[in-house]
């Protein structure tokens, strides 16, 4: 071997060093190596240099709060795909619960972990079904509700989630090109008119299981529409 | 390309596949023709039309994300992307990369990047024109505009709001998605997933193994034959399903329709009297040999099944 081979290979050997304590020194623990070998190596220097930059850049972002339409998205693509159920006691039962537990000091501890874990339902999600069917994200587990319940004919979680987000929706469309908003809204208006010709039927034929499992995707498909437009970013 | 650009930045007023048709004669549509001539030409001279060319593998991923404007992507034998596209306003550009850097590309991305949002609808209009490697696999978005897509093999997902998708001789697994465009698809011979809101949905000649549509009160239309072992799925809500089907196609039907009405030309070859719901699976046709399934759900829609000489 060479001297140059051996010269280029140690070198290789401190920058795959640096590699590895790089992490480390970032989060501040003590490698030593990490500085001595930037001051040697110019493309090492010019990383930690980067890298150093942006941390301290980025300790002066301020923390942008998501916005509520954000949360509302979440919930119901989970609710759509099955994931998260309507609680049937409500708000109250949960209320509850926090009292018998004493765990309603506790509430922003659980609220941040309940945050977390919705985040990390989305990101485990297979990204690439939302990705390839955004028209129909999250409606292709059509189940409709249990028979012989004509207040129920939708899943309750379903129906406050598009609510929420046609509330989302109507602010957000304000910002939105005229001719991508009025696209946005001619779709969801025929989707209105299908709900409404479904659930008049419902209405009338409480366990019509056809007019409720039309009924039940018409919210859905609605859902993935309003999602699309509250995702719609080309302002 | 200035005429061409007038079509696009016209809007369809209703949520029916299929225009009207309308009586004028030559005359006058020649004196309605002269009058786009001065607004053509004053498009024309706004027009600032630029390119660029990308040496690529032989099936790259080509990534285009567009505002207003028609989209036309067509394969070519070379391995290589040519871009050509056309702005309006200097409030537009359009970003362009590649991945790797340098070298054939795997990965091309374009993104119309507009300054001023509150700029016109002309303002935002960048048309594209790409000529790609067949092999290519697209990923385009074009909110407002036209979308048309040619000969190609690799898989497809298109996405549009209002502006119409066309494809026509694509051999890959397409996924097309509108709000209110019309979708038209011309020969695919890979499976096809449509989903409108109230943009109709249109096949023809279709000889892919499957082919899956969507709408809500668009109307959806199949015209062609049936592949063996092939799996139809169409699914509306107001809209009208049609099937026109050659007079030698045998299918197993499964039909749902709620409040709509069902009609078919074609004989039933042997229908199954144990079914559950009687009349909702059934065979069709003379040749029950013929594995091809066809699935038509209808709430208010009606659904026919024509039978073509």
């Amino acid at each position: 071997m060479s001297e140059l081979d051996m010269s280029t290979n140690a070198a290789r050997a401190a920058c795959a060093q640096f590699d590895a304590d790089l992490p480390a020194f970032l989060e501040g623990e003590d490698r030593p190596f990490v500085a001595r070998h930037a001051a040697e190596c110019e493309f090492c220097a010019v990383v930690l240099g980067d890298l150093e930059l942006i941390r301290s850049e980025s300790q002066d972002f301020p923390l942008v709060e998501p916005p509520a339409r954000l949360w509302t998205n979440i919930r119901a693509s989970l609710e759509a795909e099955g994931i998260i159920l309507e609680q049937k006691q409500g708000l109250m039962g949960w209320l509850d619960w926090f009292g018998h537990a004493g765990g309603i000091r506790f509430a922003l501890q659980f609220g941040t972990a309940a945050c977390l874990l919705l985040i990390g339902l989305i990101l485990l999600l297979p990204t690439g079904v939302r990705k390839m069917h955004p028209v129909t994200a999250g409606v292709e587990p059509a189940s409709p509700a249990p028979l012989g319940s004509a207040n129920a004919a939708v899943n309750a979680g379903l129906v406050k989630s598009v609510s929420d987000m046609e509330a989302s929706y109507r602010e957000y469309a304000k910002s939105l090109d005229p001719m991508v908003q009025q696209s946005f809204q001619r779709g969801l208006q025929s989707l209105d008119d299908s709900i409404r010709e479904c659930q008049n039927v419902v209405d009338q034929y409480p366990n019509d299981a056809e007019a409720r499992e039309y009924l039940t995707s018409a919210y859905q498909q609605k859902a993935a529409v309003l999602m699309t437009a509250l995702e719609y970013n080309g302002r | 390309m200035g005429k061409e650009d007038k079509t696009v930045l016209k809007r369809t007023p209703k949520c029916l596949l299929g225009m009207t048709p309308t009586k004028f004669n030559a005359l006058q549509l020649g004196a309605v023709g002269l009058l786009f001539v001065p607004l053509a030409i004053t498009y024309a001279a706004d027009l600032v039309k630029q390119e660029k060319t990308f040496d690529t593998t032989a099936n790259p991923h080509i990534g285009l994300s567009n505002m207003i404007g028609r989209v036309i992507v067509r394969a070519w034998d070379r391995q290589q992307v040519h871009v050509v596209y056309g702005t309006y306003s200097p409030q537009v550009n359009v970003d362009m990369d590649q991945l790797p850097q340098r070298g054939a590309a795997e990965k091309v991305h374009l993104t119309t990047r507009i300054s001023d949002v509150k700029a016109s609808a002309t303002e935002k209009t960048v048309f594209y024109t790409l000529d790609v490697p067949a092999g290519s696999s697209l990923e385009i978005r074009n909110t407002e505009g036209r979308i048309d897509i040619e000969k190609i093999s690799g898989d497809a997902f298109l996405d549009s709001t209002g502006g119409a998708i066309s494809v026509t001789d694509a051999s890959g697994h397409v996924v097309a998605n509108s709000i209110e465009g019309d979708i038209h698809l011309t020969r695919p011979a890979g499976k096809v997933e449509a989903y409108s809101v109230c943009g109709g949905i249109h096949f023809v000649g279709a000889t892919g193994p499957s082919m899956r549509a969507q709408t809500t009160s668009g109307r959806i239309i199949y015209e062609g034959d049936l592949v063996s072992g092939g799996d139809y799925s169409f699914r509306n809500y107001r809209g009208d399903i049609d099937l026109y089907l050659p007079a030698s196609a045998s299918f197993e039907l499964n039909k749902s329709t709620v409040r709509g009405k069902f009609s078919s030309d074609f004989p039933t070859g042997r229908s199954q009297a144990t079914h559950p719901y009687p009349g909702a699976h059934t065979f069709l046709g003379s040749n029950i040999s013929s594995t091809a399934t066809v699935r038509l759900s209808s709430y208010s829609g009606d659904v026919h099944i024509h039978r073509q000489p």
